[in-house]
């Protein structure tokens, strides 16, 4: 199967309506999938000899998918309050490595309660949450550098 | 305090002194959360800290009443976030000054906040805030000083000195710690103002190595550098082989040459 080939099979299947097609050849595979915004295409190669046409495909795939509708699958998320950073900083779950995260998700916090440290210049933030809710996702991984205003938690207010 | 009731307006005017306590700063963060509001200026003073932290896990090692361990309460609810590294500045200056008072030389701060004497560590600061919003709503400032202990053993023989192996003889803590209220206060005064240029231009006084050459390592490369600065957000400048790079802390470690 060459570019071309890949190409039109691409546009048929997002014109088709179909939300994958798996094809299977003797030494070649390919998956297109065409629920989610970005089509993904899995190809894999068994084979030395076809590695060459099958090299393309990784960047071949990206255009037809703005043609494909895309399904809001994503979780309604407007009726969370988002808790976000209010400085530049490094951003800790926990007082110290051996010490219990302040949150998990799922817990309710109130008001005033301590949710994360933000360190910048070797002072420690204690940031308090301003609402009252529960943790419903964590946005930031532990110990990761966090910009002014970027998102850190989700919150469902109770 | 007897004879210091009226040196300060608020800083250590309620002083609370410990026999023995985990961290002075975790036992003050304690006593804020309680529903009695507690006074700006409180400060907590430990004859003995055992679980005291430096940077992160790095232990201060200290023998029992020897040496100072307390901690001070304030309420810098004036200070923009963006501005914070100047209460850094404020707290390094309060404390420097106040040893300085003891010393033939100059105490130094090594950047960001480390108490310098002789190119040796004689102390160091935590500052710990709480923030609601943008609002700094407390600050937890502790310090840690090697006073009259008169050895170290390890690898801190090289590093770590005390008043008392400058002097060669014992300082009374309270008389010294004392003297750190009557220069915080005074920083903190200027900070409250809003005088950022004087707390800066006095920083760079008396930080370590500025505008000289010395020695430096990041990432296992070593190289000579100049300090040319320090920025308002706490990032360090300096000029290598006639570049100026910016650093930020833990990116860049010293050479001391003891």
């Amino acid at each position: 199967m060459d570019i071309k080939q890949i190409q039109e099979l691409i546009k048929f299947v997002s014109r088709s309506g179909v939300n994958e097609v798996a094809i299977e050849q003797e030494n070649f595979k390919i998956t297109i999938k065409t629920n989610q915004a970005p089509t993904v295409v899995h190809a894999t190669v068994p084979q030395a000899p076809l590695l060459q046409a099958a090299a393309p495909v990784a960047t071949a795939p990206t255009a037809p998918a703005a043609s494909t509708p895309a399904v809001p699958a994503a979780e309604d998320t407007s009726k969370y309050i988002t808790i976000k950073s209010p400085m530049i900083g490094t951003f800790y779950r926990s007082s110290s490595p051996d010490k219990p995260m302040f949150v998990n998700v799922g817990d309710e916090v109130a008001t005033g309660k301590v949710i994360c440290i933000i360190e910048a210049m070797k002072l420690f933030n204690e940031i308090e949450s301003e609402v009252s809710g529960r943790i419903v996702k964590i946005l930031v991984d532990n110990a990761s550098p966090v910009e002014y205003d970027q998102p850190l938690f989700l919150v469902e207010p109770i | 305090m007897q004879n210091n009731t009226f040196s300060t307006l608020f800083v250590g005017q309620n002083f609370i002194k410990l026999k023995e306590v985990d961290s002075t700063n975790n036992y003050l963060k304690k006593l804020t959360s309680n529903s009695e509001p507690l006074p700006e200026g409180t400060v907590i003073m430990a004859d003995h800290q055992f679980a005291g932290r430096g940077q992160q896990e790095s232990v201060w090692q200290t023998e029992p009443g020897k040496n100072i361990s307390a901690s001070i309460y304030l309420k810098p609810s004036f200070l923009p976030l963006k501005k914070q590294f100047y209460l850094n500045m404020a707290v390094s200056l309060g404390v420097s000054e106040a040893l300085s008072d003891f010393l033939p030389h100059p105490v130094m701060v090594k950047w960001p906040n480390d108490i310098y004497y002789n190119k040796k560590k004689l102390g160091g600061i935590l500052i710990e805030n709480t923030l609601t919003g943008s609002t700094i709503k407390s600050a937890v400032i502790g310090i840690g000083l090697n006073i009259n202990q008169q050895n170290f053993t390890g690898h801190l023989g090289a590093k770590a000195t005390s008043l008392f192996q400058i002097l060669h003889k014992e300082a009374d803590l309270e008389f010294v710690m004392t003297k750190i209220f009557v220069y915080m206060e005074k920083y903190y005064l200027n900070l409250k103002s809003g005088k950022y240029e004087f707390l800066h231009q006095q920083y760079l006084k008396c930080l370590l190595n500025y505008n000289l050459s010395a020695g430096y390592r990041q990432n296992g490369r070593v190289f000579e550098g100049i300090i040319r600065g320090v920025e308002d957000n706490g990032l360090l400048n300096m000029e290598i082989d006639g570049n100026l790079f910016t650093f930020n802390f833990k990116e860049i470690e010293y050479i001391h040459t003891n």
